[in-house]
């Protein structure tokens, strides 16, 4: 009777499934819980580095959910400008559980609503989103309706999507102690007034953010009871921390602790998955390839990088995607016929016929 | 013998009604008799359809293809293939690919719906670029530019009443509530905007309206109905839009010196 390593496939042992590999034939870092699709619809929210989840999935023809898309007439630019396709609902970046599960209570009746209003000369700004609209709102009303839609947004994407991708991005936060809410940014740094009694900062435990996630994963679950949940981490490190200690060393805090939470959420959840974009950036086997110089943010062949070990591994364990089989939208090309150009001949041919 | 003094030739004002298949209401308002008074020349100018798009805009005008001039679907009355600002002192785009219906439904949702809004500053962004996408609204920004006294532009009417099935009505739901205000509220963003690029806005007059964002059934072409179109409208709509052209301020304002020099 042999012992319990003498079975294990290559990828178990550091020699073979690293050491002996160029770190970019490094492979089958994902086991896949679930298959995704190409016709699964799949909803992204989350920190910035979730961005880069919808562009690829975009590209690759998976049906990526866009549950707030920019409305018609609206230039691709200006689009981008008030931050409509860049998450499938208009939240801007969640970068906290907490957050993550206060906007599904939020959109499911299960919290009052939140109605601070952070004012700055004159414009208006939604203390859950400040940068949503790059100049504020033109009124408290017009903020509050605009969150009204995009939770409804949240609703259509949530009760409608196959897989929620969420990208976990930060431990630190700032709560309205008054109110009982985490704000999105510290007040003050883009809006509001910053009140040292009512602002608390908090650099969340295991344990809080565990509870946290474990919320929304339910709320999830009770809304959409064949939903998928796809965990990642964000491989970004802190742009500042208020904890007191180095933001390099507050960086390591930060990411382990969701490391651990998703790991977590994984073996608690069936119908949860965490795929490993944070180790493929960040792991010292990678020797920081991926990082630009600023030894912050992720270069686009990282970002490749970690997309094609997604799709690879998802290959690998499932075999490859059939072509989807809902209708694609057609291609750009010649202009379809339009009302005016239907029967337009003969109104022209009429009216100039009798002169 | 002392000469009599000659009276000065009365110059008539030069008028353009340019459009694509829209441009038939205001013929066939002509073709019954309308009458914009004996101190105006009117000329049409365009085409219909698919062949609208072989108008093209040049650094000083807009000139016909080739195709479209051998061909049948260029109007033009007097027979140019191309007009310029100079030509004429004033100037309608009716229809011209600009669809207020479309700009209608994209915006109008949001002010019935709280949980469909759309902000200002978002509907100000979609303004801009409904205008600037259209070709005959930068053609209109030319003419203007380029000196031309009156330029009007009056889009093309909204959908015709009775015929909506064929549109995805189900996400229009509620606009049938709109009222004369919430339409004006949308209609002076437009007028705002074209103003900007010194064009006059010729909005959809509230008596051809129906049901929030339709042209009441009257104004629909003759056989609208039994065609499923949705979209051309007959000479009563043409007679109104040319009611408020020629009995604008502008178009006054342009009347005066004529008959200023009518006097002389």
């Amino acid at each position: 009777m042999g012992h319990p390593y003498e079975d294990l496939q290559e990828t178990a042992f550091w020699r073979t499934a690293v050491a002996e590999k160029h770190s970019l034939h490094i492979s089958g870092l994902w086991q896949p819980r679930f298959k995704i699709g190409l016709d699964d619809r799949i909803v992204t929210a989350g920190s910035c580095f979730a961005q880069h989840f919808s562009r690829a999935l975009v590209k690759r023809g998976y049906s990526w959910f866009n549950a707030e898309p920019a409305p018609k007439f609206l230039s691709a630019d200006d689009a981008s400008r008030f931050n409509y396709g860049i998450f499938s609902f208009r939240t801007g970046n969640i970068y906290t559980a907490r957050i993550l599960r206060q906007w599904l209570e939020l959109a499911f009746g299960a919290r009052d609503p939140i109605e601070e209003v952070w004012e700055k000369e004159g414009r208006f700004y939604d203390p859950l989103r400040p940068v949503i609209e790059p100049n504020g709102f033109a009124s408290a009303d017009e903020m509050l309706a605009s969150r009204e839609t995009t939770l409804r947004s949240i609703r259509e994407a949530v009760q409608g999507t196959d897989v929620f991708v969420f990208t976990m991005g930060l431990t630190e936060s700032w709560q309205n102690s008054e109110l009982d809410y985490e704000y999105a940014l510290c007040p003050e740094t883009v809006a509001g007034t910053f009140d040292p009694d009512r602002d608390q900062f908090e650099n969340q435990s295991f344990e809080a953010i565990q509870a946290d996630m474990a919320a929304a994963i339910k709320l999830l679950l009770r809304e959409n009871p064949s939903i998928r949940v796809m965990l990642t981490v964000s491989p970004v490190p802190l742009t500042a921390t208020a904890s007191g200690d180095h933001v390099l060393v507050a960086t390591s805090y930060s990411k382990s602790v969701l490391r651990a939470v998703a790991g977590a959420m994984r073996d608690r959840f069936e119908h949860v998955d965490y795929f490993p974009s944070y180790e493929i950036i960040t792991n010292a086997a990678f020797g920081g390839q991926f990082f630009a110089p600023n030894k912050r943010s992720v270069v686009p062949e990282g970002v490749d990088f970690v997309m094609r070990n997604f799709f690879a591994d998802q290959e690998r364990v499932f075999g490859k995607n059939a072509p989807a089989k809902k209708a694609r939208a057609p291609r750009r090309g010649k202009a379809a016929p339009t009302q005016d150009d239907v029967r337009c001949e003969e109104e022209m041919l009429n009216a100039f016929a009798q002169s | 013998m002392p000469s009599r003094k000659a009276k000065p030739e009365k110059r008539k004002l030069r008028v353009c009604l340019y459009g694509d298949s829209n441009l038939a209401a205001l013929r066939l308002a002509f073709n019954e008799g309308y009458d914009p008074g004996d101190d105006v020349e009117v000329s049409f100018f365009g085409a219909q359809g698919p062949a609208f798009r072989q108008l093209r805009q040049t650094k000083d005008g807009v000139q016909a293809d080739k195709k479209l001039i051998n061909g049948k679907e260029l109007i033009s009355t007097d027979g140019r293939s191309g007009i310029k600002p100079s030509d004429f002192d004033a100037i309608l785009f009716i229809g011209a690919r600009l669809r207020a219906h479309e700009y209608f439904h994209a915006v109008m949702p949001g002010l019935f719906h709280r949980d469909r809004s759309l902000s200002l500053a978002v509907r100000e962004a979609m303004t801009a670029k409904f205008l600037s996408s259209c070709r005959s609204v930068r053609i209109a920004t030319l003419f203007s530019s380029n000196g031309m006294p009156f330029v009007a532009f009056a889009p093309s009417g909204f959908l015709n009443e009775g015929l909506s099935k064929s549109h995805r009505w189900e996400e229009l739901a509620g606009i049938e509530i709109a009222k004369q205000t919430d339409r004006a509220a949308i209609w002076s963003v437009l007028e705002e905007e074209l103003s900007k690029r010194g064009v006059t806005l010729i909005a959809q007059p509230e008596e051809t309206v129906a049901s929030g964002c339709l042209t009441k059934a009257q104004y629909a072409v003759d056989d609208a109905k039994a065609l499923g179109d949705a979209v051309h409208k007959n000479e009563a709509y043409g007679k109104i839009i040319l009611d408020h052209f020629f009995g604008s301020k502008e178009f006054a304002a342009l009347r005066v010196p004529v008959r200023e020099s009518e006097l002389s």
